[in-house]
């Protein structure tokens, strides 16, 4: 399988599109707690300052989604 | 979809532009690189933070403040007496379609609202699509380009190539994907800590399941998978007692209530001794039901331990302390921020060393990174360790009675990590062998006193009551059991979720870093001949040729000098001057934006020219006048460049004035940030109008900026206009004085001219100058207002400055007869129509 690659005509916003295309692939339900929570992880880096609060923000939301996706499956309502 | 040029700027209110009522109107050329120049502190950077703001919502200089300063109170004005800011912006979309007009608003309480006049639809996603890093380049951004480290530059550089968002993302993801900070975030350290507790548990309650299943049933306990059909068994084992049989037969086990059952049995055969021989029973099940714990097994935990304590101990006396940590922190941050340039000198004390200063600091870090992780290493160990897990146990079973303050699991549970010592856990150790000796103790006193009550009782009733107390902790087991087989299952199952997303995250953070870095390298390869062949151009040298050359899988990026008169691979941030750095830096960067496709088909650049010296910047001039610029090039951007550079200002100024060439100058002047800043194409009556309106109204100290303002405008009009000469040093002479300044330099060539019997001014004009309008502005002004020693003046007195400077002006004009009608124009010298 080649590796994935950016297309260096399109914008950040189709190419990040495009991973998240690539990454369903590796794991849909994950790839969806990323793409729910894509400003979150903008903002643990920006303008290259990083931001630890920003990181542990953007854990916590995703350490969320992961609960919510186990409870959802525990119901027979996913297939984490 | 069409790309914008931007065709005019407004601004109001904002940041060092009050412009109340008369906003700073700036209008450029699609066609034409637009320059715009000012003094520092009139209003340049200003205008850069007003298209900033306008794009990205956020001036990030401001937000970078720290909270105590409050950043947001700086946006609007803080003179402007309605405390809003305002910004109007036209964009020309370049397939032909009407200008849009937008509108962004921030009141002082920090509301943004965005509008558009012209009617766009969506004038925010048009202004967000605006916000690409080729819109708009400050000089902080690129003059670090040569002088970081092949990290910060790999960073900055994504900037240059307009690859910044990937930069940060890619750093985001790998801050996510941080193992460390993946085990504390996601809570991994404490869900595996709970896995191992109730996995101990569990084989704890195993244990009395099985001693309870063989007393009643006499058989052994061995599929504990078919654990339904022993709890029948149990049932059925208690129903052949006959007396039993009532509260057994046809129930399930898990139903009965056993306290009920003792009632019954004690309504049968009362007594003291056989409610005692129950208690007495019930005491030895519940010591039994903790199990048996070999405390020689702890050593290897304890050792392990010791161990940890003395690796942390160690490493711990390699740093000194919080406050050193702190300063370490703060050099890399120095460091990295490319503020110190030499590698072998101490910032602090200036001393040469032998290595690096960014090694030394980075390897004092690293020993606090090792402090911190010993200490996780000794709080995982220690709440893990089953000894503790078991002294914890025994500190809470009520039979030893062990007082809450005396408990040394939850005293030294404390901030056990930093603080536990070898003799705080040699303590621990000796607590958990006292209390299984009191342990053990207690339980030969109940069996004995058992024994006694059997030889004294009934032997039915003791088996009896025996049966019944093994059944209900049987059934107090299976339930026990089932619960934490639940428990555990729901631990490993919130482990498993987290450990999938530590995998997604990993694989996602390689292939994001994986593919930014190909498509880095091949923007870098794209660009390779345009900014070598600029580069060229604007340096005009052809021996010296610069090679950027990013690491495979690092976000490392050298630059590196594949030729240098006759000599190959060596370090361009060694070699080249700081014009020669800026010149490969804009090169890059201007082969990058020509070959982007984003919605800004212009190019606002901020100072980005000043580190060049004149020849250079002529050579980068013409490479954008001619090569670059939408017109001449019809693949070509618009831009608009921003500058304090007073001799570029004359070669600005020049291009602007030959017709040949396609070129838009504006001049900022003016009294920023309390007054008024124009453009020398901003039509001055508004300013007068201003001053009218304050005088009228008896304001005369609001009118005194403006004034001020309105007489350095015309004169230095004046000075233009007819070509006076200025003393060198003019644009750099005291701001204040300016007003005196441009009439020393007036007279000075009036009688000059005067003397050399060529001033082209007729009589009158020579002897109002003279004797009428200079002395009034003098008397009436500068003797007032520049020395500071005069009272301020009436309003009537003040109308009068503005009618002098007005008269003054007009010794400068004459009427041009030649033409029809007739019009009135500016001498073209003091010795010339």
């Amino acid at each position: 399988m080649p590796a994935f690659r950016f297309d260096g005509t399109g914008t950040f916003e189709e190419n990040w599109s495009a991973l998240m295309a690539e990454l369903q692939s590796l794991d849909a339900d994950m790839a969806a707690i990323l793409a729910a929570n894509k400003e979150r992880l903008a903002a643990i880096v920006r303008q290259g300052q990083r931001n630890t609060n920003a990181r542990a923000s953007f854990n916590a939301e995703v350490v969320t989604a992961l609960d919510a996706l186990l409870a959802a499956s525990s119901r027979g309502e996913g297939t984490p | 979809m069409p790309r914008y040029f931007l065709t005019r700027l407004r601004v109001e209110g904002f940041r060092g532009i009050n412009n109340e009522g008369d906003p700073l109107d700036l209008r450029f050329n699609a066609r034409a690189v637009n320059s715009v120049f000012a003094v520092n502190a009139n209003g340049k950077s200003s205008l850069f933070d007003a298209l900033t703001y306008a794009f990205r919502a956020e001036i990030p200089r401001l937000s970078a403040l720290h909270v105590q300063e409050n950043s947001d109170a700086y946006y609007c004005n803080r003179f402007h007496s309605q405390g809003h800011a305002t910004i109007d912006l036209d964009l020309m979309p370049d397939d032909g379609t009407p200008v849009i007009s937008i509108r962004v608003v921030r009141t002082r309480q920090g509301q943004r609202s965005v509008t558009s006049p012209s009617g766009h639809a969506a004038p925010q996603a048009l202004l967000a699509g605006l916000a690409e890093e080729f819109s708009l380049l400050d000089y902080r951004t690129f003059i670090r380009f040569i002088d970081d480290t092949p990290l910060n530059r790999g960073r900055a550089f994504s900037s240059l190539l307009g690859l910044s968002s990937y930069s940060d993302i890619r750093q985001s993801f790998q801050s996510a994907s941080d193992a460390r900070a993946l085990n504390g975030d996601l809570g991994l350290n404490v869900l595996n800590t709970e896995a191992s507790s109730t996995l101990r548990v569990a084989q704890q309650t195993l244990a009395v399941l099985r001693a309870s299943y063989q007393r009643v049933t006499g058989l052994a306990l061995d599929d504990v998978g078919r654990l339904d059909e022993s709890m029948a068994e149990v049932s059925a084992a208690l129903c052949g007692v006959e007396m039993l049989r009532p509260h057994f037969d046809g129930r399930l086990l898990i139903t009965v209530d056993f306290e009920v059952v003792k009632e019954a049995i004690r309504s049968a055969e009362g007594g003291e001794q056989r409610r005692e021989l129950e208690r007495t029973i019930e005491a030895i099940t519940a010591i039994e039901a903790l199990g048996i714990y070999d405390v020689t097994g702890s050593e290897t935990e304890r050792q392990t331990l010791l161990t940890a304590i003395t690796t942390r101990d160690t490493r711990l006396a390699t740093t000194r302390g919080d406050l050193f940590k702190r300063l370490n922190e703060a050099a890399e941050r120095f460091i990295d921020s490319g503020g110190w340039p030499n590698a072998n000198q101490c910032p602090l004390c200036f001393e040469r060393i032998a290595f690096p200063i960014a090694d030394h600091i980075r390897t004092q870090l690293g020993h606090y990174r090792e402090v911190s992780g010993s200490i996780q290493d000794v709080g995982t160990t220690w709440r893990s360790a089953s000894f503790v897990q078991r002294l914890a146990t025994l500190e809470t079973f009520a039979m030893l009675d062990v007082p809450v303050a005396e408990r040394l699991s939850d005293t030294v549970a404390r901030d056990v990590g930093t603080t536990l010592s070898g003799e705080g856990l040699n303590d621990a150790v000796a607590r958990l062998r006292e209390l299984e000796g009191q342990l053990a103790a207690k339980l030969a006193a109940f069996r004995v006193r058992k024994e006694q009550l059997d030889r004294e009782l009934p032997q039915s009733l003791v088996q009896l009551t025996e049966q019944v107390e093994y059944g209900r902790q049987f059934k107090e087991s299976l339930i026990a059991y089932r619960d934490g087989q639940t428990e555990e299952a729901l631990i490993r199952a919130r482990i498993g979720i987290r450990q999938r997303w530590r995998n997604f995250i990993t694989q996602a953070t390689a292939t994001f870093a994986d593919a930014e870095v190909e498509l880095s390298r091949a923007r870098i390869a794209s660009i390779d001949e345009e900014y070598k062949s600029m580069f060229r151009r604007i340096m005009n040298v052809t021996d010296i040729v610069p090679e950027l050359r990013r690491d495979s899988g690092r976000e490392d990026l050298h630059v590196q000098l594949s030729d240098f008169h006759g000599q190959h691979g060596l370090s361009a941030g060694a070699l080249l001057s700081e014009s020669y750095r800026n010149a490969l830096a804009i090169s890059v960067f201007l082969a990058a934006a020509m070959t982007h496709t984003g919605a800004p088909r212009f190019v606002v650049m901020d100072d980005v020219t000043s580190s060049f010296d004149s020849g250079h910047q002529f050579a980068l001039m013409e490479l954008l006048r001619s090569q670059l610029q939408f017109g001449p090039n019809r693949q070509g951007l618009q831009f608009i460049l921003l500058s304090h550079d007073g001799l570029l200002e004359k070669y600005f100024d020049r291009l602007d004035a030959d017709s040949s060439t396609e070129w838009k100058h504006h001049r900022l002047q003016g009294a920023s940030p309390m007054g008024a800043i124009l453009s020398q194409s901003q039509d001055a009556s508004r300013l007068k109008t201003t001053i009218s309106r304050l005088l009228s109204a008896g304001q005369t100290t609001q009118a005194e900026p403006f004034i001020r303002q309105y007489l350095e405008f015309v004169l230095q009009q004046v000075i233009r206009k007819v070509s006076i000469p200025v003393p060198i040093d003019f644009a750099i002479k005291d701001h204040s004085r300016m007003v005196s300044n441009c009439l020393d330099a007036i007279n000075a060539a009036t009688d000059l001219h005067k003397r050399a019997n060529t001033l082209i001014l007729d009589a009158s004009q020579i002897r109002n100058l003279d004797t009428v309008h200079v002395p009034a502005i003098v008397g009436n002004w500068v003797s007032h207002y520049e020395t500071g020693s005069g009272s301020s003046l009436s309003a009537p007195m003040l109308q009068g400055v503005v009618q002098s400077i007005d008269d003054l002006a007009e010794c400068f004009r004459y009427e041009d007869t030649a033409v029809t009608p007739v019009s009135r124009r500016w001498y073209r010298s003091l010795s010339a129509r």
